[in-house]
């Protein structure tokens, strides 16, 4: 039991999958203008990461290694199809008017076949769905976070709703690329220096993450074997 | 020896042709299965978007069509809405490419004289917070009226709703920057001027086909 805690929690804060593995920074970037919009994308990535994760470790053991990569792009982009198509059927119009456009960007988000990769192929599926559901979850905090940041410093708002009531005019930099990697910037090292803090008053030498790597992902390094 | 560590050309090249066709057949068993009930779900979705332009209607808008294309050659498909088998209005459904970022797809709504009724941005791909607030209707939330649920009918805008009970003639319209009188938004005088366009065109083609979409809706008199 403690393990599966451990894998579902770990992905909230010590292996955010945003500020600590720093992938999936294309939708983190493109599309946390808003708030909303944070929390729709990181709970459809949590539903496409638990069932991707499912199969995966499910089929791990009869893919051969040289073409798991591909085999594993398949299974997601074929699972991420099924899901836009049900939700687009069955699913009540707000919610597809909602989350549908963040729906197909979830092929090419590297979270997915990161974890897929680096965990799901390698473990339990049990373990696998309680990885993708702490990552997920980590995720829809650091995009909601981000969006929340990002749209009141823009427009005085969360969430659509006005909390300066006066703020007329759009700040726009916030809002664009640019100003998200400014606040994404400034999130790393607030992190960093909590991070720091702590270790140093536990006595301990603070000892930075190693180059902000990709932790166990191999998918640049194919041709190595262990 | 175990499929897992198998480096046979063949095998790997079989092995990936059985997952994508396994993939291609649950692909193709779903979609022929949401087929119907993506159709429907367009249909309503539309249905609803037509009923905030236009007064009470009573048929079904998206059966009774007229299309035809605009002076820039965009398609242009107008929707006749009637009440009591009286034609109450026209809807018109028309996308432009002169979008900042590419396509704007407008539904207009138009009286039996010819005369604009409301305008909606159907789907856009403006920047947020510049082009994109021309295009969206949205009702202002702030935290002294959370609580209280959004009023009915559309929510107001100034750049769409300045079209309201005008009437497309011979010039076209143009944004105020650009020798016309419509308002825009400054740092983004492209999509204004896009969305004053595509309402001029669609307006004008109604203007120009309105004998035969009456007459073919049943609305002449």
């Amino acid at each position: 039991m403690s393990k599966s805690m451990n894998n579902l929690i770990r992905g909230i804060w010590k292996e955010n999958p945003v500020f600590v593995l720093l992938l999936g920074t294309c939708p983190t970037l493109a599309l946390t203008s808003c708030a909303t919009n944070g929390i729709g994308m990181g709970l459809a990535t949590t539903f496409v990461l638990i069932g991707s994760n499912f199969v995966v470790s499910c089929i791990s053991s009869i893919v051969p290694k040289k073409i798991r990569i591909p085999v594993y792009i398949v299974v997601i982009a074929t699972f991420v199809t099924v899901v836009d198509l049900l939700m687009q059927a069955y699913a009540p119009a707000s919610l597809y008017e909602a989350l549908g456009i963040f729906i197909p960007l979830i092929v090419v988000n590297c979270i997915v076949l990161g974890r897929a990769e680096a965990f799901a192929s390698k473990n339990t599926p049990i373990q696998s769905i309680f990885d993708a559901i702490g990552m997920g979850l980590g995720f829809t905090v650091a995009l909601t976070l981000l969006g929340s940041i990002r749209e009141f410093i823009g427009t005085g708002s969360v969430f659509g709703v006005k909390i300066i009531t006066c703020w007329t005019t759009d700040f726009l930099l916030p809002g664009a690329a640019p100003g998200a990697f400014i606040i994404v910037g400034a999130i790393l090292g607030l992190k960093s220096y909590i991070n720091r803090r702590a270790a140093i008053k536990a006595g301990k030498l603070y000892i930075p993450p190693a180059g902000l790597d990709c932790r166990n992902c191999r998918i640049c390094s194919i041709e190595e074997e262990e | 020896m175990k499929l897992r560590d198998n480096e046979n050309i063949a095998v790997l090249g079989i092995f990936l042709g059985v997952i994508g066709l396994l993939s291609a057949l649950v692909l193709a068993l779903i979609s022929h299965v949401t087929a119907d009930p993506i159709a429907k779900a367009k249909a309503a979705q539309q249905a609803k978007a037509i009923s905030q332009v236009l007064p009470e209607f009573d048929n079904k808008p998206a059966e009774l069509v007229y299309e035809t294309k605009t002076a820039s050659g965009w398609s242009v498909k107008f929707m006749g809405a009637k009440k009591e088998g009286k034609l109450v209005g026209v809807a018109a459904l028309c996308t432009s490419s002169k979008g900042y970022g590419g396509n704007i797809e407008m539904l207009m709504g138009i009286g039996v004289d010819g005369k604009i009724k409301a305008v909606l941005i159907t789907a856009n791909n403006e920047t947020p917070g510049l082009g994109a607030n021309i295009c969206t209707r949205a009702f202002k939330k702030t935290i002294f009226n959370i609580t209280k649920p959004a009023p009915a009918g559309l929510a107001p805008n100034e750049y769409l709703d300045q079209f309201n009970g005008k009437r497309a003639g011979e010039k076209t319209w143009h944004v105020k920057k650009n020798g016309g009188e419509f308002l825009y938004r400054t740092g983004a005088t492209i999509t204004s001027e896009a969305v004053t366009v595509l309402a001029y065109e669609i307006n004008r083609a109604f203007e120009t086909n309105k004998k035969e979409i009456l007459s073919k809706f049943g609305g002449a008199k």
